[in-house]
């Protein structure tokens, strides 16, 4: 049943993300040349391909913050995780965008001359570059990930790597504001700009800060481990029906210990698709349901329900005095379990 | 942590209790975008007042010298006019060839603060007119002026702004086509000036100077004025 909701239902969701985010970059387009239009009247006008290139450069940067800010404020307020599950569009519209504002500028900066356009742009007489160069190496980065941004190429190449691939965003954010101090902000006297690019620095520095710290605090609460090295999770009536605790194990594991009605199971936290956090998702269909793009696991034995294919670690639960303990090596991806119940005497 | 309520499943209809939460975020976003674009786009400097008329044709009627940028001497004594091509360049041969010749040419007109660039769309005609000789070029003395190397084209008028770092790909593409190197300045009083710049002998200003283009430069030379313009003959650039 699962299998028809993801291949069909979930479209008019992305169809209409995606109306909504191109809505929006056409929003920005228009104000920003609209707004240069009734400023900058003739003969003090800016030329319109400039105009252009400028709003679509601007809207990049913004796009690529809020792409940065998305993580974090997701982690640090759980309700907006609906945030993550298109982040991939907004990462191609991104891509789109700044594309589209480089191809402007090969064309009207680098055409109509005698020389080719993409070279004339990109390289100075001496040989040298220039902050277009830095876009250009930004923009590649950008490409990169757009281009790879289909699921195959996560399931070819391992949400690992693909990760790893992600985190080179943050490099192309220091090539486009190096970009942008080392091109237009020698030529635009505006206090406005330097100001921009220092609030939105400082503002994703403590987002990203801020989310790390909490995250690093909660894994820091060390469980009580018993004498053959099985781990404590607390107070499992504490766990609400059809939810999960996470609990990071001493050797810096996630499980998440999910309860459906009085029976407990642990899976990892980490959702086989790219990573998300499994243990903040629910039971739906009755399965555990990862709360990044809704991918489902089997609680008993970490596998998604046919047709699909994907397996997660399991790990072993068991009671021992009233406490709920769980074995802190994992059981090899796809391992069926016998879920626990909850011990008599809490309360549900 | 545990005030639970559905999540939000890209495959699910949306949670009723999430739907203000999504429409906020929208809001906020809209908001953001909207706010960022009208602040950058009203921060964005002057670039001056220039224009490039396309829509009418003009026809000047004046002798056409190279020495050593194509230009117009119109029959009326006012500024050289500079004679460029279609594109990132100088004129085509058509009107090279016509050097030293009374003619009529048509074309659109560039202008910036009186200076002005004839982009010749079609060969001009020949006419047998006398005109008034040139007059004796005017010497200034040796000057070194902070400005910035531009060129004749973008910065009279065909993109605004056609000066500064952001411009200087394409200014160093229409110098190296042939369109005229020059600097303006604003003097004490309050006076803009625009010098066309050459190497001390008079030819074409020289590669070595290209990359220094759109650069905060000093420019070290000899200043003269002929057919309306200054002209610099550098002899160093410093950046
Ligand atoms: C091949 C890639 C790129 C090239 C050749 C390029 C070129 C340029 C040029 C020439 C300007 C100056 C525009 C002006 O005259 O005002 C500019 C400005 C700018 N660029 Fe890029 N860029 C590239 C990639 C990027 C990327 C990837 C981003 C952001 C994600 C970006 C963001 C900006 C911003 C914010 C500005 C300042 C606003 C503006 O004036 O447009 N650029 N870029
Ligand atoms: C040009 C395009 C893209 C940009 C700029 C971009 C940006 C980012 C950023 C900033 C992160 C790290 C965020 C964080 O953890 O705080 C990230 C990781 C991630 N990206 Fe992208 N992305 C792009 C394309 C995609 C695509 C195509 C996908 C989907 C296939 C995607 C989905 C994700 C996911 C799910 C993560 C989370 C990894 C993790 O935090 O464990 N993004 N990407
Ligand atoms: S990370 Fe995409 S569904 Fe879990």
């Amino acid at each position: 049943m699962s299998a028809r909701y993801r291949a069909v239902s979930w479209m008019p969701h992305k169809v209409r993300y995606d109306l909504v985010l191109g809505s929006l970059c056409v929003l920005f387009v228009a104000v920003f040349v609209g707004v240069s239009f009734v400023v900058n009247q003739p003969p003090n006008d800016i030329s319109p391909p400039i105009l252009i290139l400028r709003a679509l450069g601007t809207l990049a940067i913004v796009l690529l913050h809020v792409v940065l800010a998305i993580g974090p404020i997701a982690r640090l307020w759980p309700r907006t995780t609906f945030l993550l599950a298109n982040r991939r569009h907004l990462g191609v519209t991104l891509f789109l965008v700044a594309g589209l504002h480089a191809l402007i500028v090969y064309g009207f900066y680098g055409g109509f001359g005698v020389q080719n356009p993409i070279l004339a742009v990109l390289v100075r007489p001496d040989g040298g570059v220039g902050f277009e160069f830095l876009g250009f190496l930004a923009l590649l980065i950008l490409l990169m990930m757009a281009a790879t941004s289909h699921d195959f190429w996560l399931a070819f190449l391992g949400h690992r790597v693909w990760k790893a691939m992600h985190m080179t965003v943050y490099v192309a954010y220091v090539l486009v504001i190096a970009h942008v101090v080392m091109g237009v902000l020698k030529d635009e006297k505006s206090l406005l700009y330097p100001a921009l690019l220092a609030f939105g620095a400082v503002t994703l520095g403590a987002l990203h800060l801020t989310a790390g710290i909490r995250e690093r605090r909660r894994d820091a609460t060390t469980p009580t481990t018993a004498d053959d090295g099985w781990v404590d999770i607390g107070d499992a009536s504490d766990i609400p029906d059809k939810r999960a605790r996470v609990v990071c194990l001493g050797n810096g594991e996630r499980v998440a210990i999910f309860r459906d009605g009085a029976a407990l199971s642990a899976l990892s936290n980490v959702c086989a698709h790219q990573g998300g956090p499994l243990g903040e998702g629910e039971i739906m269909d009755g399965c555990a349901t990862c709360p990044w793009h809704g991918y489902q696991y089997e609680t008993h034995n970490g596998q998604s329900p046919p047709p699909f294919t994907e397996k997660i670690p399991t790990y072993e639960l068991r009671v021992r005095g009233g406490r709920v303990e769980v074995n802190p090596s994992a059981n090899a991806p796809g391992t069926p379990t016998t879920p626990v119940t909850i011990p008599e005497g809490t309360n549900t | 942590m545990s005030e639970r309520e559905p999540i939000y499943v890209l495959y699910r209809p949306l949670p009723a209790t999430l739907l203000t939460l999504v429409l906020a975020a929208v809001g906020a976003l809209a908001g953001l975008l909207a706010g960022t674009a009208a602040a950058t786009a009203l921060a964005q400097r002057d670039p001056g007042p220039a224009v490039w008329d396309t829509s009418n044709t003009a026809t000047l009627t004046g002798i056409i010298v190279a020495d050593p940028y194509p230009m117009l001497l119109p029959a009326d004594g006012s500024p050289g006019v500079i004679l460029m091509g279609v594109g990132k360049g100088g004129p085509p041969q058509s009107v090279l060839s016509m050097a030293g010749q009374t003619v009529e040419a048509t074309g659109y007109i560039l202008e910036r603060d009186g200076m002005r660039v004839l982009e010749v769309d079609s060969p001009p005609t020949e006419l047998s007119l006398p005109l008034p000789n040139r007059a004796a070029p005017v010497d200034h003395g040796t000057h070194a002026i902070a400005a910035e190397i531009l060129d004749t084209k973008c910065y009279l008028g065909a993109m605004k702004p056609g000066d500064g770092q952001g411009h200087k790909a394409c200014a160093i593409l229409c110098v190296a086509g042939g369109v005229p190197p020059m600097i303006a300045w604003t003097d004490d009083t309050g006076k803009n000036h625009y010098a066309l710049l050459t190497a001390p002998d008079g030819s074409p200003m020289p590669e070595q100077y290209h990359g220094l283009i759109a650069e905060p430069v000093k420019i070290e030379g000899r200043l003269t004025s002929r057919d309306g313009w200054l002209w610099m003959a550098i002899t160093n650039v410093a950046h």
